[in-house]
């Protein structure tokens, strides 16, 4: 930077003089000892000093605490997609600009940086070392949890008394429980499960039943009027009341064990809030795939859904979700009472029928039994019913005599289907066939035909 | 299992999504369980001390998001880029941390009140106090600054420049984590070198500007 001593230095000049200045040192460099001019010039030096000046305020502008959400700042989710590279560069780039303005929306982009980026220190690294997940064992085990590997089919009681089990066999079938035992640590036992939440569950549901479905463990019950989302705490079971500040608890800190998750389900089945308890059940069923339990607490989340929503969709899930648990437990009372009742109400009398007696073959004699007895005896009477107005069908030439005679056809109206069905396969064939005579009684019934 | 360990990330991701193969998950597992495990200490930390049992069911609750709905989140993923998928899981699992804490937020604190209490959570305005002869003396040096910075250059480059000196002097991003973020598209180097060119050209402009006032006083 050789020049005139008496010439002023150019801006760029200055600045350049100030950096090499503050490369050696941390503090604002002496002006006069920089450059001859400076040392001479006060103009010069005045404005070297502002570059002090400058450099403070830029870093004055660091935001200290973060701000107020304004209606153009992203949602906070954004920033983690920005973060991981996964919005498109274009947009990305608009709301990372957003952000270096923004004193609300930069924190968190810097926290989702933080929180993507970077290697793994040390003690991280520990730490995730000493976790469950970190083992070979519980990495198989969800792998099966997720691909559905895992069945967990109850023996029968029969294979106790089967010549195949001899004492060694005894001894290994023994020493493999014990290691399954142990394999089901972090799932269950660990947990500390307690029964009480089923036994409050349980209670509640028979102190006040309000739904027409069973669930396993309660006791009978007659039921009582449907209970809403919007019913008062007051009238909930004290039992109710507890299970869920003990469900709460628990799921704080097992946010995915399906025990407590199909326990806030029934919670839930039980105040009325049917679409957060079929969210839970799916998230349980997903981690014990084929669990009859709860498949049919499932299937009465989607059947109760189905009824406050009139959603007709959700009576054939909640079918499928119980067929599928009695694929698994063929026997089991409360999928084959529930399936039953699903039946009922998707017209399907004849699958009822069977449920309900399949049902009684198993349980004769309980206050259940009672109840199941009193609906077959519905079903029954529907039935026949049904099969009384199954007369035969009129003929075409009664048919077409009905049209002369104005009003009376709601015996017409009532087997529209049937008729409709009987008309294209039969009477149009008559009507119009591709060989031989028509029979005029087909084509006055098609001409005369009520719709 | 051997034959899914050779397979690439993204063909991994494909046999996952379109099977219920043990194996093909397991390696799954095996080989993106060190990045989803990171992600949900990092999310979980910033909401308190975590156990490791929640942990555990966090990590847990993440590959069991990625399987809902017949893998719908797996089977949607489009990479846009080679090992794209490490981004997405990182996305996945920081979501399903802060889903749970703010369900769990939202339970204690009675329902329908979570965006309220975010909302409210949040520390006052930023310093200094709004109104201040400081807030507004900051606020004209940014735009002065800001005005700067957008005569410098122009279009794309001219959006990311501006991006890079705010993160770092106003939110006082690193270089090297501003050079993380893919959209900005530098390496480190070339963030640092960015700063150093706006700074310097921020710092001229001010002096040219105050330099010819000053000079004009002195005759």
């Amino acid at each position: 930077m050789d020049r005139a001593p008496n010439l002023h230095l150019q801006a760029h000049e200055l600045v350049e003089l100030y950096e090499q200045a503050r490369r050696h040192a941390d503090f604002a460099p002496d002006a006069t000892q920089i450059h001859p001019h400076l040392a001479s010039c006060s103009v010069c030096r005045e404005l070297f000093q502002e570059l002090s000046v400058v450099e403070n305020r830029l870093a004055g502008l660091r935001s200290s605490q973060p701000g107020q959400r304004q209606a153009e700042c992203p949602d906070p989710s954004a920033w983690y997609e920005i973060a991981a590279g996964m919005a498109p560069p274009a947009e990305a780039l608009a709301h990372v600009l957003h952000a270096s303005r923004c004193d609300a929306c930069g924190p968190l982009l810097h926290e989702a940086i933080a929180t993507l980026s970077g290697e793994m220190t040390e003690s991280e690294a520990e730490q995730i070392a000493a976790l469950a997940g970190a083992r070979p064992q519980w990495q198989r085990k969800l792998a099966q949890q997720i691909t559905g590997t895992v069945m967990l089919a109850p023996a029968p009681l029969s294979r106790w008394r089967n010549p195949w089990m001899t004492a060694p066999r005894l001894a290994t079938a023994a020493a493999v429980l014990l290691a399954l035992a142990s394999l089901a640590w972090w799932g269950t036992a660990r947990r500390n499960r307690p029964l009480s939440a089923d036994r409050l569950l349980a209670s509640a549901y028979a102190e006040q039943r309000t739904l027409e479905l069973r669930i396993s463990g309660a006791p009978y019950a007659p039921l009582r009027a449907q209970r809403g989302a919007e019913d008062s705490f007051v009238n909930r079971p004290k039992a109710l009341l507890s299970a869920e500040a003990l469900i709460a608890g628990q799921l704080a800190s097992h946010p995915s064990d399906p025990y407590w998750l199909q326990a806030k389900a029934r919670a839930d089945l039980l105040e009325g809030k049917y679409e957060p308890a079929v969210d839970s059940l799916r998230r349980a069923l997903q981690l014990q795939p084929n669990s009859p339990g709860i498949l049919t607490d499932l299937a009465s989340a989607y059947f109760q859904r189905g009824q406050a929503a009139d959603r007709p969709e959700d009576y054939a899930a909640a079918y499928e979700h119980l067929s599928q648990a009695l694929a698994v437990a063929p026997d089991d009372p409360v999928a084959l009472f529930n399936r039953a009742i699903v039946s009922e109400r998707q017209f399907l009398y004849h699958q009822a029928l069977d449920d309900w007696e399949h049902y009684l073959r198993i349980d004769p004699r309980s206050e259940w039994a009672d109840e199941a007895r009193k609906r077959v005896d519905a079903v029954r009477e529907k039935l026949k019913d049904h099969e009384s107005q199954a007369a035969p069908l009129l003929s075409p030439s009664q048919v077409a005599g009905l049209a002369s005679s104005p009003g009376s056809d709601s015996s017409l109206d009532q087997r529209i289907e049937e008729y409709l069905h009987v008309a294209a396969g039969s009477w149009l064939p008559q009507a119009y066939p591709e060989a031989g005579r028509a029979d005029p009684s087909a084509m006055q019934a098609l001409f005369f035909w009520p719709t | 299992m051997g034959s899914y360990s050779s397979f690439s990330p993204d063909d991994l991701v494909k046999a996952c999504a379109g099977s219920k193969n043990p194996a093909a998950w397991e390696e799954f597992i095996r080989r993106f369980h060190p990045v989803i495990a990171r992600v949900v200490l990092r999310t979980a930390r910033r909401w308190g001390e975590p156990s490791r049992q929640v942990l555990d069911d966090l990590i847990q609750e993440t590959y069991l998001k990625l399987c809902e709905d017949d893998c719908r989140l797996l089977r949607s993923f489009q990479p846009r880029f080679p090992d794209a998928i490490f981004g997405f899981l990182k996305v996945v699992a920081a979501n399903v941390v802060h889903d749970h804490y703010k369900s769990a937020l939202a339970e204690k604190r009675g329902a329908g009140q979570t965006d309220a209490l975010s909302e409210a959570a949040r520390p006052a305005s930023a310093s200094p106090a709004v109104g201040s002869f400081d807030a507004m003396e900051r606020h004209i040096f940014l735009q002065q600054v800001d005005e700067v910075l957008t005569r410098s250059t122009a279009g794309e480059e001219q959006l990311r420049n501006r991006a890079i000196f705010w993160l770092y002097y106003q939110h006082g991003l690193s270089a090297i984590a501003i050079s993380s973020l893919p959209s900005i598209g530098l390496t480190t180097k070339g963030v640092e070198s960015t700063i150093l060119r706006m700074t310097r050209m921020i710092r001229s402009h001010m002096l040219e500007s105050r330099g010819s006032a000053a000079r004009r006083r002195a005759g």
